[in-house]
C-alpha cells in the first residue's frame, strides 16, 4: 500500500492539473460581460418580416456596415412598437438622446487585421455562417466573452475547451484564415490581409 | 486574391514640375496615419515615408541652381535589400502587385533594413505615436498605427489599394480599375508632378512616361530594379544625381 | 497520516505534467504575445461607415474646392475637387491638414476676459454687455473716437454685414487686416497668358489660386525677380536675382528698353494721360543705371525687356510672399506701368475687370462703411477694436494697431486660438473653426470672374462659439442671422440669372437659368458648389494716369530703397509662406519643418558661406541680427543659393515653436499701416 502512495498522489495532481486546465480554465480565462440591450434577432426575422441584408449588408463602395448605427434603430423605434421594458429602455438609452448603442462586437477583429466582407462573400460566395455561426433564430443576444489575457473574444480565438468539443466554434484567428485559404489555394502577401 | 495578378506599380516623378511644396508627405502622413513630430523628434529621428529633398547643383550664387527629389521606397523589385536583410520575415515583395510590403506587427526592430536601403526610404518609430489629445478621431481608419520600436516605410498606400480591391469586389470584379487606386502623394501633388500606374501595362502613361527621353531611376547601377522612376529635362540634373549620391542632400 | 515534503512533490510534479497537457500554457503563451499586439500606446482609428461631403476651404482668399473623407461625420481626410473651375484639384499642404485645426489642443472653447497678465473665464453675454455700454458712451458724448472692425478675411458676406453695422455705429470704421491679400478688382486671365514677369510673388508657392496658376504653368513662360532663390526662382523660365529693394529701377529699366525700341503696346499707351512723364522718367533709368543699382547686368536686363514683350500677352506682377511683407506702393506703380506697356490691361490673357456676386437689398456700396487701411486712421482714435478673426493674426505686427488705441479702449478678438492679435486682446470670444463655420468664401483675387462659394460648416462649432455677425448682433440687442444673410445673398445671385454652377460631387455645371428657386440654388451650394460668372464684366478703357500724383515717389523709389549703412551692412529679407506664415497650422505640419528639411523653419536665418566667414557665424551657431528697430536671434545655416551680403529669415513655424515672428518683423520696421519689408542689418554670433 504504501508503495502506490506516491504513484496515487502523482495521478491525484495530475488529474487536478487536468480538470483544472480543461474544465476550470476555460471558464476562468473568459470575462462574461453583457450586451448593452438585448436583441433578438427571430423577432426581428418574423415579425418585424426584416432580412439580414437590411442591417449586415456590403455598401457600394465594398465595406461592410456590420451591426448598424443607431439611425437605423430609430427608422421604426422612434416610438415603442412592441410592449418590452428593454425596448423601452433603448428609446429611453439610445434613440432619444441619439447616443450610438455600444455593441460588443463578437467578431470584432484587431486593428491591425483588414478583412473585405466583399471578397469573401461577393466574390468567394462564403455564406456568412461558415465564419459567424447561424443566429437568424436567435431570440437573445449571449453574453460577450473577452479573454483575460489577450483581450479578444471568444470568437476569435475559437474554443479549445472539452464541454463545447462537440459544436467546437473554428474562431477566426489568422491560423483560421491561413487553414482555409490553403485549402482554397489563395494565395497572399501579408499585407493582403493586414493593414 | 489581389487584383491584376501581375501588376509592377510604380510611378515616374517629374522633377521639373516639383514645386517643392511638401503637400505629398502632408497627404502621405495623414492617408497613412504616421503621428505629428514628437518634441525631441529631427529630420533624423522623424518619421516620413515620402520625403522631399533640395539637390543643389554645388555652384555658388547666382549660379546655383537645385531640384526638389521627392524620395520614397523605390519599390526595389530586384534583390531587394531590405527583404534579404530581415530576420523576421517582415518584408517581402508582394508578386501580385510587386509593392514592397513591410510588417510592422512581424517587426522586431533590429533596423538592418535600415542599414540596408540604399535610399534611406525607411523609418523608426522612436516613440509612441502620438496624436494632441482628440485628434485621434481624425485617423484614417483603413490603416494601422504602429507601435514604437519597429521600422516603417511607404507601401505605396496600401490602405487605398484595399479600397480599391473591396469597391471591385462589391461590384463582383477581381480587377481594380485604375482610377480607383491612387496613392495619397500623387492625387495631392498640386503640380501633378507624379504620374503612377502599373509598369507592366506597356499602355500605360507610366510605363511610356518611364521609358521615356530624361527618365531615369536612383543608383540604377546597383540593378535593384525599382519601380519609382524620376525624370528631367535639365542635364545639370542628371549630372548631380550621378555625382552627388554619398552626399547628403543639400537642404532647402 | 500527514503529507510528507516527498508527497507534496509528487503531487506538484503530477500537477505539472498534467498542466502540459492542458491548453493552459499554449493559451497563456498566445494570450500574451497576441497582448503584446495592443500596446497602450497605439490609438485606434474610429469606425464607421465612410462618406464623402465637400466644402469650400476658408484659410486662404484661394477659395479651393474641398473633398472631405468622413468616417459618419467626423473628416479623416481632404482633397482638392477635380476640376474646380479655380483650385482644380489642388490643396496646399495646409488645407491638406485643415480638418485638424478645429482639434488642437489650444482651441479656445470659452470667452475669456484679460486679467492682468493672465485670462480669466467670461460669458458672452458679458463681453457684449461691455462693448455695448463703450457704446452707448460714446454715443451720449458724442464722442469723436471710432469703433472699428479690423477684418482679417474681408470680401465675405460678414464683411459686408460688419460694414453696414459700422455705418450705424458711432465713427464706425472698417478696417483691412494689414497682412491680407487684396481682393483686387482685376483678375487675372492666366489660361491664356503668354509671359509673366514677377517680381516677388510666389507664382508656384502659393500665390492666387495655386491649382489654377500650376495648370497654366504648361503654357506661360515665367520671368522671376527676387533677390531670394525661391521655389519660384528655382522653376522659372529666368531668374533675375535682384539686389533687395530695387524693383523700381528694373521696372523703369525694362520700360526704357521697351520705349526707346518701340515694343511697347502704343494704343494702350495713349489711354495713360501722363505716358509722356512716365516715358520720361524711364528714360532716367537706361539699362546701365538700372544694371548699377539693381545688380542685374544690363544685357540681361535687355534681354528680359525683349522676353518680357516678345511672348504675349505678357503681364508683370508685384507681390511677395506671405513673410515678405508687400512691395511699397511706388515700386508696385512702377510695376503695374509695364502692363500698359504691354498693353495687358483689360485685354485675353491680361488684366481682366470682374464684377462681384450680387448683394443682397440692404448693402449697397452707399449703405456701407468704408473699407480703410489702418494708416488712414488718426493714431489713440479707436475706442472699441473688433478683430475678425485673429486666425490669420500671426503675423501682424501688434505694434501698428496698438498705437490707434485710445487711452480707454476695449480689444475684442473672435478667435479659435488664444494666439496672435488675440492675446493682446481684452477679450477672447470663441468663434467657429474652419469646417464648423457655415459661411461663404469670395471670389479668389486673381480670378477674372465673379465666383461665390459656400463653405458649409462639416462640423459642430463648440457651444459657446459664436460668428463675428451674431456677435455683434448680440452688441446690437438683434440683427439678422449670417445665415439668413447667405440665403438672401444667394437669392440675388439667383435673380441676377447670371452664370452658372459647378457641382463639387460630380465636376457638372449648371446654367443659374435652369436652377428652379433660389431654394434649390442655395442646396447646391451647400452640398458642395460654387458659383461663377461667365459673362464678361463690361467695361471701357477710360483715360487714366500711370503714376498718378506720384512721379516724384516713384523716382525715389526707383533710386534704392535700402541706402547703405556702414553700421548695419547687411540686407535682412524676410520671406513666409502661405498657410504657415502665422495663425494656428496642423501638428502634421511638422513633417516639413522639423522632420525634414524641406523648409528652413522659423528659428533660422540663411546665410552665403562668404557672409558668414566674414561675420564669424557658421552653420548651426546662433546668431543676432540687429536692426535700428530691434534684434532677433536665430540659428545660422549657410547655404550658397543666398546672396552675399543677405540674411534670409523665415517667418513661419520651427521645430523649437518659441520662435515668434514678430521679434523678426519688429526688426524690419513696421511701418504705419502694419506692413513690414526689408530693412538694413548686422550680425553677430551670440
Amino acid at each position: 500500500m504504501k508503495n502506490y502512495r506516491g504513484s496515487i498522489l502523482f495521478v491525484a495532481g495530475f488529474a487536478i492539473a487536468l480538470s483544472a486546465g480543461w474544465l476550470a480554465f476555460p471558464r476562468a480565462e473568459y470575462e462574461r460581460q453583457n450586451q448593452p440591450i438585448q436583441f433578438s434577432h427571430k423577432v426581428h426575422r418574423d415579425k418585424g418580416g426584416m432580412k439580414c441584408e437590411d442591417c449586415h449588408a456590403i455598401r457600394d463602395d465594398g465595406t461592410f456596415s456590420g451591426i448598424p448605427a443607431v439611425d437605423k434603430c430609430a427608422g421604426c423605434h422612434a416610438a415603442p412598437m412592441g410592449t418590452t421594458d428593454e425596448e423601452k429602455r433603448m428609446i429611453k438609452r439610445y434613440i432619444e438622446p441619439n447616443r450610438e448603442i455600444p455593441w460588443l462586437v463578437y467578431a470584432r477583429q484587431p486593428e491591425n487585421v483588414r478583412f473585405s466582407h466583399a471578397f469573401h462573400v461577393k466574390l468567394a460566395k462564403l455564406a456568412c455562417e461558415r465564419c459567424h455561426q447561424a443566429h437568424g433564430d436567435s431570440n437573445s443576444l449571449p453574453a460577450f466573452e473577452r479573454d483575460r489575457v489577450s483581450g479578444y473574444s471568444r470568437d476569435i480565438l475559437g474554443d479549445p475547451s472539452l464541454a463545447n468539443a462537440a459544436n467546437r466554434h473554428p474562431g477566426m484567428q489568422m491560423d483560421d484564415c491561413i487553414r482555409c485559404h490553403q485549402q482554397r489555394g489563395v494565395q497572399d502577401s501579408c499585407l493582403a490581409c493586414h493593414k | 486574391m489581389a487584383a491584376n495578378k501581375s501588376a509592377r506599380y510604380g510611378m515616374v516623378i517629374d522633377l521639373d514640375r516639383c514645386t517643392g511644396c511638401g503637400a505629398c508627405m502632408v497627404a502621405c502622413a495623414i492617408e497613412n496615419n504616421v503621428p505629428p513630430a514628437n518634441a525631441k523628434a529631427t529630420e533624423r529621428t522623424g518619421i516620413t515615408w515620402m520625403r522631399v529633398h533640395r539637390l543643389g547643383n554645388g555652384r555658388p550664387f547666382p549660379d546655383s541652381r537645385a531640384v526638389f527629389f521627392p524620395i520614397l521606397c523605390q519599390q526595389c523589385g530586384h534583390h531587394t535589400p531590405c527583404v534579404a536583410v530581415c530576420p523576421q520575415n517582415a518584408v517581402e515583395v508582394d508578386a501580385a502587385t510587386g509593392i514592397v510590403d513591410q510588417m510592422p506587427q512581424r517587426c522586431l526592430g533590429c533596423r538592418y533594413c535600415m542599414a540596408a536601403c540604399p535610399y534611406h526610404a525607411r523609418y523608426f518609430n522612436w516613440w509612441d505615436p502620438a496624436w494632441p489629445a482628440g485628434m485621434e478621431k481624425t485617423l484614417n481608419p483603413d490603416v494601422a498605427p504602429r507601435m514604437r520600436g519597429v521600422v516603417e516605410k511607404c507601401n505605396l498606400c496600401h490602405g487605398r489599394l484595399h479600397r480599391a480591391e473591396s469597391k471591385a469586389a462589391a461590384e463582383g470584379r477581381r480587377d481594380i480599375a485604375a482610377n480607383d487606386y491612387v496613392p495619397a502623394c500623387v492625387e495631392a501633388c498640386p503640380a501633378k508632378a507624379i504620374t503612377f500606374g502599373d509598369l507592366a501595362d506597356d499602355q500605360t502613361e507610366v510605363a511610356q512616361l518611364a521609358r521615356s527621353e530624361g527618365a531615369f531611376r536612383l543608383l540604377e547601377k546597383l540593378g535593384t530594379e525599382s519601380k519609382v522612376y524620376y525624370r528631367s529635362e535639365r542635364p545639370w540634373v542628371h549630372q548631380a544625381v550621378k555625382s552627388g549620391i554619398g552626399k547628403e542632400p543639400q537642404r532647402g | 497520516m500527514g503529507l510528507g515534503r516527498r508527497d507534496l512533490l509528487k503531487l506538484v510534479g503530477g500537477g505539472a505534467a498534467g498542466f502540459f497537457l492542458t491548453p493552459v500554457p499554449w493559451r497563456l503563451i498566445d494570450g500574451v504575445a497576441i497582448r503584446t499586439e495592443s500596446w497602450p500606446g497605439v490609438p485606434d482609428p474610429p469606425r464607421g461607415e465612410v462618406r464623402t461631403r465637400y466644402t469650400t476651404c476658408t484659410l486662404c482668399p484661394a477659395a479651393c474646392g474641398v473633398r472631405a473623407r468622413c468616417v459618419v461625420d467626423q473628416p479623416v481626410s481632404l482633397a482638392g475637387v477635380a476640376s474646380h473651375p479655380a483650385s482644380a484639384g489642388v490643396l496646399c499642404p495646409a488645407g491638406l491638414c485643415g480638418h485638424h485645426l478645429p482639434l488642437l489642443p489650444n482651441r479656445l472653447r470659452q470667452a475669456l476676459a484679460r486679467k492682468g497678465d493672465n485670462f480669466q473665464p467670461v460669458g458672452i453675454d458679458a463681453v457684449a454687455g461691455a462693448v455695448a455700454t463703450a457704446l452707448a458712451d460714446m454715443r451720449q458724448n458724442g464722442s469723436a473716437e471710432r469703433v472699428a472692425v479690423l477684418d482679417a478675411r474681408p470680401g465675405r458676406t460678414a464683411s459686408l454685414m460688419y460694414r453696414r453695422w459700422l455705418r450705424a455705429a458711432p465713427n464706425g470704421t472698417y478696417l483691412l487686416a494689414p497682412s491680407a491679400e487684396a481682393t483686387a478688382p482685376m483678375g487675372i486671365d492666366i489660361a491664356r497668358t503668354g509671359t509673366v514677369l514677377s517680381f516677388g510673388a510666389p507664382v508656384l508657392d502659393g500665390w492666387g489660386t495655386p491649382g489654377r496658376v500650376l495648370e497654366a504653368r504648361k503654357t506661360f513662360r515665367l520671368i522671376q525677380v527676387e533677390t531670394r532663390q525661391s521655389r519660384t526662382a528655382l522653376l522659372a523660365d529666368g531668374w533675375l536675382p535682384i539686389r533687395p529693394g530695387t524693383e523700381a529701377a528694373l521696372a523703369l529699366g525694362i520700360a526704357n528698353v521697351l520705349i526707346e525700341e518701340k515694343l511697347y503696346d502704343a494704343a494702350a499707351a495713349r489711354n495713360a494721360s501722363d505716358f509722356a512723364a512716365y516715358a520720361a522718367l524711364a528714360a532716367q533709368f537706361p539699362p546701365q543705371r538700372a544694371a548699377q543699382l539693381t545688380g542685374i547686368p544690363a544685357q540681361t536686363i535687355i534681354a528680359a525687356a525683349h522676353d518680357f514683350v516678345g511672348h504675349g500677352p505678357a503681364i508683370a506682377i508685384a507681390a511677395s510672399d506671405p513673410g515678405g511683407g508687400p512691395l511699397g506702393e511706388d515700386e508696385q506703380i512702377a510695376i503695374a506701368a509695364l502692363n500698359v506697356l504691354s498693353g495687358s490691361i483689360g485685354r485675353e490673357g491680361g488684366f481682366l475687370p470682374r464684377g462681384e456676386a450680387s448683394r443682397p437689398a440692404g448693402f449697397e456700396e452707399a449703405a456701407l462703411a468704408p473699407e480703410q487701411g489702418i494708416a488712414e486712421v488718426p493714431d489713440a482714435s479707436i475706442r472699441v477694436l473688433i478683430i475678425d478673426d485673429a486666425r490669420a493674426a500671426g503675423t501682424w505686427c501688434w505694434s501698428a494697431i496698438e498705437r490707434k488705441l485710445a487711452a480707454t479702449h476695449i480689444v475684442v478678438a473672435m478667435t479659435e486660438f488664444l494666439e496672435g492679435a488675440a492675446q493682446h486682446a481684452d477679450f477672447a470670444v470663441p468663434a467657429p473653426a474652419y469646417l464648423e463655420a457655415g459661411e461663404d468664401a469670395p471670389a479668389p483675387p486673381d480670378v477674372p470672374a465673379a465666383m461665390f462659394s459656400l463653405a458649409g460648416a462639416l462640423l459642430k462649432p463648440p457651444p459657446e462659439a459664436v460668428d463675428g455677425a451674431a456677435f455683434l448682433n448680440q452688441v446690437a440687442g438683434g440683427g439678422p442671422a449670417l445665415a439668413d444673410v447667405l440665403k438672401q445673398r444667394v437669392a440675388a445671385i439667383h435673380a441676377s440669372r447670371r452664370g452658372e454652377v459647378f457641382h463639387y460631387a460630380d465636376a457638372s455645371r449648371t446654367a443659374v437659368r435652369d436652377v428652379k428657386s433660389a431654394a434649390d440654388l442655395w442646396k447646391a451650394l451647400e452640398e458642395g458648389g460654387c458659383w461663377i460668372d461667365h459673362q464678361p464684366t463690361p467695361h471701357e478703357k477710360p483715360l487714366f494716369a500711370i503714376l498718378g500724383d506720384a512721379p516724384d515717389r516713384v523716382l525715389e523709389a526707383a533710386s534704392g530703397r535700402l541706402p547703405a549703412d556702414a553700421q548695419f551692412p547687411l540686407a535682412l529679407v524676410p520671406y513666409g509662406w502661405r498657410g504657415a506664415a502665422g495663425g494656428a497650422i496642423s501638428p502634421i505640419m511638422t513633417k516639413l519643418y522639423q522632420e525634414s528639411d524641406l523648409r528652413p523653419g522659423g528659428d533660422t536665418i540663411e546665410l552665403h558661406p562668404d557672409t558668414a566667414r566674414k561675420y564669424g557665424v557658421a552653420d548651426g551657431h546662433v546668431a543676432i541680427v540687429q536692426t535700428r528697430c530691434g534684434s532677433c536671434q536665430r540659428r545660422v545655416r549657410v547655404d550658397e543659393s543666398v546672396m552675399p551680403g543677405v540674411i534670409q529669415a523665415e517667418v513661419g513655424p520651427s521645430a523649437s515653436g518659441n520662435c515668434r515672428p514678430e521679434a523678426l518683423l519688429n526688426a524690419c520696421g513696421v511701418a504705419g499701416d502694419g506692413t513690414w519689408r526689408l530693412a538694413r542689418a548686422s550680425l553677430r554670433r551670440a
